[in-house]
């Protein structure tokens, strides 16, 4: 670290990102608007002294007349996470490592990794891993008017109520329904619904209901921050799934589930 | 009644875990192995008998009393088989080699259990918590190729379409997923 010290840095950030204390320092002062577009939705500048986890990025600059290129190279603490001659790329890794490192460790938070949406006072919370289907599943529920939160994490505080994770839902194929964009972040809601399930070509929508222990087992197996943190992982955990129904199937078009998913949370609500 | 219902009284285990209960059911999280375990209405109740000082036999009166399952010592069993299964129980070996006889669906089969009673046998189901990068929904082609198997974690690479980190051979690349 006293290595990297020593290095000439020309720019700083310094945020606080779901209450953990980062800092962010450059060579290139230019990089900075580009670096804080890749903050986590909510972070909010911070005049700290001490953070948690400080970034170093060294820039490769531009082509020189020689031809030679630098690498661009992204130490987190003394550890490098990138080094590459694309910026993106190593920007794009110092984005993936500080929205876990936050989403591992944020105080008082569970992040779970799901795609969530709001209906009528009500979180419908999707857990599942990447190539699930889960943004596509969230982006037809938008589209059939539900109120978009997430495609990444469901973050759960402890109370067990879903916070938005405000960033634009990304697609893989296709693009997202306007109502996607996150413009703001809505307002807390309780668990309303847990869905466990994966797209399964010309599968047909006949879901099995699932116990609260089963759901919360559903939500421990997404929690990013279920081994560093288990006894608050397990303290949350059964307070989100408290008053929620689950069900668990797997599904064909997105679209055809969306409705028969809203339907069934309008049919499953019980008093808090 | 058999010999070995009224001779062995399994003891739970209780360090290096987190017990939280909810309503009926019970969520175990184990310190050591870092796997959660879902413990059903009647998984729960043969776990809470297991004091050491409780036969089998006196946990399956229990269970029929308090669930309203048919009497039976096999069921306990397959409950004990299962608890034993996720290093639930302290290790006894009387317990153990007696409970592996006991899969659930053998006991399901053997009792004739159908329709809704079904859920009420024992039930232990189990994951394993994830690291925080498998939790996640991507990972750099940098990240990538910088990790060692078997930990590529399968997971798409960030911005690039149908591309995933994949062990081939001794390294992680990315590959078509």
């Amino acid at each position: 670290m006293e290595n990297l010290d020593r290095l000439g840095w020309a720019a700083d950030l310094r945020v606080r990102a779901y209450g953990l204390p980062i800092g962010i320092r450059t060579d290139e002062p230019q990089l900075l608007a580009d670096l804080a577009r890749r903050l986590p939705p909510g972070s909010v500048p911070a005049a700290i002294r001490r953070v948690e986890r400080l970034y170093s990025v060294v820039g490769g600059g531009s082509a020189s007349g020689r031809g030679l290129r630098r690498f661009n190279v992204v130490y987190a603490n003394s550890v490098r996470v990138a080094r590459s001659l694309g910026r993106e790329e190593a920007l794009s890794a110092l984005e993936t490592d500080l929205e876990l490192y936050v989403a591992a460790h944020a105080p008082r938070r569970l992040f779970v990794h799901a795609g969530v949406v709001g209906w009528r006072g009500r979180a419908i919370v999707i857990p599942g891993r990447s190539m699930s289907g889960k943004s596509t599943l969230v982006a037809a529920l938008v589209a059939a008017g539900a109120t978009y939160y997430s495609d990444e994490f469901a973050v759960l505080d402890p109370h067990g109520r879903v916070h938005a994770y405000p960033r634009p839902l990304r697609l893989r194929d296709g693009v997202p329904p306007e109502a996607a964009a996150a413009r703001s972040a809505p307002l807390p809601l309780p668990v309303g619904m847990v869905v466990v399930t994966r797209y399964r070509t010309g599968a047909r929508w006949r879901p099995r209901r699932l116990s609260a222990g089963q759901a919360g087992i559903a939500l421990l197996e997404h929690a990013v921050g279920a081994r560093v943190r288990p006894a608050e992982a397990l303290a949350i955990v059964p307070r989100a799934v408290a008053v929620a129904s689950a069900i668990e199937g797997a599904r064909g078009e997105a679209a055809d589930v969306a409705r028969a998913l809203l339907d069934a949370t309008d049919g499953a609500r019980r008093p808090a | 009644m058999t010999r070995d219902g009224e001779a062995v009284m399994p003891r739970a285990r209780s360090a290096g875990l987190v017990v939280e209960t909810l309503a009926d059911e019970t969520l175990v999280y184990d310190l050591e192995s870092h796997t959660a375990h879902c413990l059903n209405r009647t998984a729960t109740l043969v776990w809470r008998c297991c004091d050491g000082q409780t036969p089998v036999a006196a946990t399956a009166t229990r269970l029929a009393r308090e669930v309203g399952i048919p009497t039976s010592e096999r069921l306990v069993w397959s409950g004990l088989n299962q608890l034993y299964r996720a290093r639930l129980l302290d290790d006894v070996p009387a317990v153990s080699w007696r409970a592996r006889q006991y899969a659930r669906r053998e006991v399901i089969r053997a009792l004739g259990i159908t329709g809704a009673v079904a859920l009420l046998v024992p039930l232990v189901e189990s994951i394993v918590a994830p690291v925080p990068a498998e939790a996640g929904s991507c990972i750099t082609l940098v990240e990538c190729l910088a990790r060692v198997p078997p930990s590529c974690s399968d997971l798409p690479i960030c911005g690039v379409p149908n591309t995933c980190c994949i062990q081939r051979g001794s390294k992680c690349q990315s590959r078509g997923c």
